[in-house]
């Protein structure tokens, strides 16, 4: 392998294989708890559909909960995972070993992102099909009167279910759109916040980062609706017509924002962990 | 016709050390305060020095873990700051406490050995058997001396320029304290440095080319082992004529540890790195002046 300052893919990859290979039973059992949180929210769900008083007139009720619940379960897991991206650097040891290694921190930083920012996402949606399909086994062998449809399905295929639940295609694309941006933005903030907080780095982002992002977002929205109202630009709309993409724009920045800083942050650090 | 043979003779500076403050805190006394010493191409470096007068902080200076304050660390012209891929796949440091994953010994090398282009699976398998460690270990079953004997083993054949050891032989049984020895001195070659901090200097005096004694940010002695026994006579002795001739006296089982003067370069003695750690602690001028008298 080659040993030269600039970006190596093949130096990267195989610095994910080496950290999958050292963490094989830790990420074995982080992927065991997800799977098995999704088949404990498909299977509680169960008596929860088949006893919903108005089906099944309101199926598309039931779809809305059972959709929601998984991605908001699957979101503070993948928030938990980001916040251990880094947790080798909690020791010593770990820390020498990690800046001992000929290797630029930036490729050790995109090792990880390349697992816990693109792979579990991945493995994600296939635990969400799997605890789905297990929901549907289950409740055809115990409830024989009910019908039990997969209700994973991907979201923008157009039929009268989705369709009544979120509007036209071009509205699906957005709301779409709109929880991924989501969710990388809250999930770039605790990778930040792996690569700062060494210890209890979960509660630490959530506590902070949670706390500014409300003050950011309740600036945002008492600013927007000074200037939205004609105050500033009586006729102005321009801002209206484009929220979304600007909003989008934002968003992307400010996950890249995350994930630099992140690295950045990686480039400063020592062995010694106190400040000096 | 004269002919004229000109030979260049050139001390290559691998390791420079310019001028380094480094303290573990802000409102901490800085443990190396302008500091600098110079390492050069080639031989054993035995780097002593009390507890806390930074010679671990110095080797993690060296492999670029550590960022100092001010001053520069330099390995052969680049400074370790940047760790840079280049400058850290020559270097290799064994420190006091480390930590090994918890897989076999075979995906270890496989995994690891990339990042080291001049990496040799034969001289790996060569350090296991000179330290009698199977090739087909499970690293999380090993002792804490065990996992030190097969990491200094990856360490060597992973054929860096430079090797830091920092108490190499803390955690080895007696058997393995004399097979580290043969095991270092057995891989030495002309263009490989090993840069040892120790306290246990019974372990290596007898495999060091070279001497570094530190104390409070200043380099007390930096000679070699070959200019330290000609200048020097290191004896067990009681005899009061000795005794008032010598430069240094400790007590010792079998009479005192002497050092005194060498009058007889050719007929060098064995060289007692505990005296003259003492002597260099105790009385750093004389010692200095000894190496700078013609």
């Amino acid at each position: 392998m080659t040993n030269t300052d600039r970006f190596s893919a093949a130096r990267t990859l195989s610095l994910t294989a080496l950290y999958i290979s050292e963490n094989r039973r830790k990420l074995l059992l982080r992927t065991a708890l997800l799977v098995g949180v999704m088949i404990c929210i498909a299977i509680i769900n169960i008596p929860y559909s088949y006893n919903w008083e108005e089906w099944p007139q309101r199926e598309d009720i039931k779809l809305g909960d059972m959709t929601a619940l998984y991605y908001f379960g699957g979101l503070i897991l993948s928030c938990l995972g980001s916040s251990l991206m880094m947790e080798d650097i909690r020791s010593k040891e770990g820390r020498i070993r990690l800046l001992m290694r000929p290797t630029p921190i930036t490729e050790t930083f995109l090792s990880r992102w390349l697992i816990y920012v693109i792979a579990f996402p991945v493995i994600f949606l296939l635990s969400v099909a799997l605890a789905d399909a297990i929901r549907v086994g289950i409740a055809a062998i115990t409830l024989p009167d009910y019908y039990a449809e997969f209700i994973f399905r991907p979201i923008f295929i157009d039929n009268e279910n989705t369709r009544s639940v979120l509007g036209p295609p071009h509205y699906r694309t957005t709301f779409v759109a709109s929880f991924i941006y989501i969710y990388f933005f809250i999930q770039s903030l605790f990778v930040l916040g792996s690569t700062i907080w060494t210890r209890s780095s979960f509660l630490k982002t959530f506590i902070v980062f949670g706390a500014l992002t409300a003050i950011y977002m309740i600036c945002a929205m008492m600013t927007g609706e000074y200037l939205m109202y004609g105050k500033i630009w009586p006729e102005h709309l321009w801002i209206k017509d484009h929220f979304k993409e600007i909003m989008f724009a934002m968003a992307t920045a400010a996950i890249l924002f995350n994930w630099t800083l992140g690295c950045i942050r990686l480039h400063e650090l020592d062995v010694t962990t106190t400040k000096r | 016709m004269h002919t004229f043979a000109v030979y260049y003779f050139t001390i290559t500076l691998m390791l420079e050390i310019k001028d380094i403050t480094f303290s573990y805190g802000r409102h901490r006394p800085p443990v190396l305060n302008d500091f600098s010493a110079n390492i050069r191409d080639g031989g054993i470096y035995g780097l002593l020095g009390r507890n806390g007068a930074g010679k671990s902080t110095l080797l993690y200076l060296a492999a670029g873990l550590l960022t100092p304050q001010s001053g520069h660390v330099y390995y052969n012209g680049t400074d370790t700051r940047f760790r840079r891929p280049s400058t850290l796949s020559d270097i290799f440091i064994v420190p006091e406490e480390f930590s090994l994953p918890n897989i076999r010994l075979r995906e270890f090398l496989r995994l690891n050995s990339r990042f080291y282009p001049n990496f040799s699976l034969d001289d790996m398998r060569r350090h296991l058997d000179t330290f009698e460690l199977e090739s087909d270990l499970h690293l999380g079953s090993l002792s804490m001396g065990q996992k030190k004997k097969a990491f200094m083993c990856f360490a060597l054949a992973c054929n860096t320029s430079l090797l830091l050891l920092d108490e190499p032989t803390n955690g080895l049984d007696i058997p393995g304290k004399s097979r580290f020895r043969k095991f270092i001195v057995s891989s030495m070659t002309d263009d490989r440095t090993i840069l040892i901090s120790t306290h246990q200097v019974r372990d290596i005096d007898r495999i060091l080319d070279h001497v570094v004694i530190t104390e409070r940010s200043r380099v007390l002695l930096d000679r070699s082992t070959a200019e330290i026994t000609e200048r020097l006579r290191f004896v067990n002795s009681d005899s009061p004529a000795l005794m008032q001739q010598a430069l240094f006296a400790q007590p010792a089982v079998g009479g005192s540890a002497l050092i005194l003067p060498n009058d007889n370069p050719d007929h060098p003695t064995e060289l007692n790195l505990e005296s003259l750690f003492e002597y260099a602690l105790n009385n750093p001028e004389s010692l200095t002046s000894r190496f700078t008298q013609q």
